[in-house]
């Protein structure tokens, strides 16, 4: 499986109109890239490059506007930006992963449940899924002492942790993370970095946004570079 | 995990109130501003709603009070009748209903059975004259349970799993907190084990760490039951917390749906924009 083509993007386009102001913001345009099988792909560019819309038109957060998203996902090829929501969740479930720089979590839920909830949607037993939680929240370096507390209470590092964790347990086909080190100490980034070369060495695509340059060199194979919409080389 | 068809399949659902016209439709809605018919004086509650719900899906209806959210509700759980539209409910592999054309007796078996209903207010949810085990034993009763010792046991175990002391069984509603009769109102609408719950702004007027546990609740019920779901909110962030995908309603009819991250992040219509936009 290492090296085959899990993610085609082709000519993605997205801007946004914003009718309450009647003005539209340029996205990006005519991006297109491949994700493989086993790799790290980064996506690098200047703030306001669209590095994070990419990420969110492929999960489909946003809306792509033209183009072609292929992931060759559980059940065959689908088109993400032009696919019925049902498969978009489908997609979410089975192959694609997510993590941001927010957790997003219930109110009540201690960590390591947060962590093991992408199992548990895919029919994994509750027990089997804490313990894989439990490993992934360790290969993070996350206290065991925090591990049965509802992640509110944690720092902006633990909570990255734990988010970052919730995306390594399901080894999705294709990860996408955006910015997953932004609020680590140099310690629990190394973790981090070794998590993530790990799973690329069990074969996840994983495509990614990293805020900090020396990252792109100790981990990408691949490197997709954008320019902001303004600078790009297009007729208006 | 693939079910190829939808618990319900809603098309062109309308609810005219008053006598109606040939203009109602095309002088109401979204673009008129209005839900009112300049020419026959009629209230177009919802026209042309039309949705698919997937079985163990939880959709959300979003919009402000007056848009059609839980008129929608109300013909689906059959308090109500359409003006016109289907409303096509599979109760089972290869034998589904019409909504919109059920006779009384039917109705009533669904309701009792298949059903559940949540209300924001838990004075039309709950028999406030009986005790807590008591309103959720009508429940068994009307789904056809006659054990007294069965009936007992099961609504012991309901509020146990809604959080609410087994001894606290015999006591009224009236003797508990909000949250609790949010909670008692729940385990009476789960206690058939139904296919299909409606929920309509069940957290609304609840403090935020009562309203906590009880999305909190929902959600395990839901992994639990595997019950499609109807959620009806117009607090955004409930609306995030439950719902896959949501329809946005706006003067009777669905101005946007999609997935809910996306009706959040990346608004469409310029209703949405500017319900999103004024979130805190």
């Amino acid at each position: 499986m290492t090296g085959s083509c899990v993610l085609t993007v082709e000519d993605l386009a997205k801007h946004f109109v914003l009718h309450q102001q009647g003005r539209s913001i340029p996205g990006i345009r005519g991006v297109s890239f491949t994700v493989s099988a086993g790799r790290v792909t980064a996506l690098a560019g200047p703030s306001g490059a669209g590095k994070s819309s990419i990420l969110k038109c492929i999960h489909r957060t946003y809306l792509p506007e033209a183009g072609r998203i292929l992931l060759d996902g559980h059940a065959g090829m689908v088109d993400l930006a032009h696919c019925e929501e049902r498969e978009v969740l489908l997609a979410r479930r089975h192959d694609l992963g997510f993590v941001t720089q927010f957790l997003h979590c219930l109110p009540r839920q201690p960590a390591v449940d947060v962590v093991a909830a992408p199992l548990v949607v895919r029919g994994v037993g509750s027990t089997e899924a804490r313990e894989r939680a439990v490993l992934a929240l360790r290969r993070l370096d996350l206290p065991e002492r925090l591990w049965d507390l509802p992640p509110a209470t944690f720092s902006g590092g633990e909570r990255q942790r734990v988010n970052l964790a919730r995306g390594l347990v399901a080894r999705p086909r294709l990860l996408l993370l955006d910015e997953p080190t932004a609020s680590l100490d140099p310690q629990a980034t190394d973790k981090a970095i070794e998590a993530i070369a790990g799973l690329a060495g069990e074969g996840v695509a994983i495509l990614a946004i990293f805020h900090d340059p020396d990252l792109i060199d100790r981990l990408a194979q691949d490197v997709v570079r954008l320019t902001r919409p303004e600078e790009a080389p297009c007729a208006a | 995990m693939m079910n190829t068809t939808p618990v319900l399949e809603v098309r062109n659902l309308t609810r005219i109130h008053g006598r109606g016209c040939d203009l109602c439709r095309t002088s109401t809605g979204d673009a008129a501003g209005t839900n009112t018919c300049p020419h026959c004086g009629s209230v177009v509650a919802i026209a042309d709603v039309s949705f698919d719900l997937w079985p163990g899906e939880i959709l959300g209806l979003m919009g402000e009070s007056g848009s059609g959210k839980s008129s929608v509700v109300r013909l689906l759980h059959l308090d109500d009748r359409p003006t016109a539209g289907t409303a096509r409910f599979q109760e089972a592999p290869g034998f589904s209903h019409d909504l919109a054309a059920i006779d009384e007796a039917v109705a009533r078996r669904l309701r009792d059975t298949r059903f559940g209903m949540v209300h924001q207010n838990p004075h039309l949810g709950l028999n406030f004259g009986v005790s807590a085990g008591g309103n959720i034993a009508e429940r068994l009763l009307c789904a056809g349970e006659r054990s007294y010792a069965a009936i007992r046991a099961l609504a012991g175990g309901l509020l146990v799993r809604t959080e609410i002391p087994r001894h606290r069984m015999d006591h009224q509603p009236g003797a508990f907190s909000g949250g609790m009769q949010q909670r008692l109102q729940i385990a009476r609408a789960i206690a058939p084990s139904p296919g299909l719950l409606f929920l309509d702004e069940v957290t609304t007027g609840l403090d935020l760490s009562v309203q906590a546990r009880i999305l909190d609740l929902i959600l395990e019920l839901q992994r639990e039951l595997g019950a499609a779901m109807i959620v009806v909110s117009h607090d955004l962030g409930v609306i995030r917390l439950l719902a896959q995908r949501t329809l946005v309603l706006r003067h009777g009819r669905v101005v946007e749906a999609g997935l809910t991250d996306q009706i959040l992040e990346d608004p469409q219509h310029p209703y949405t924009q500017q319900l999103v936009g004024a979130a805190l």
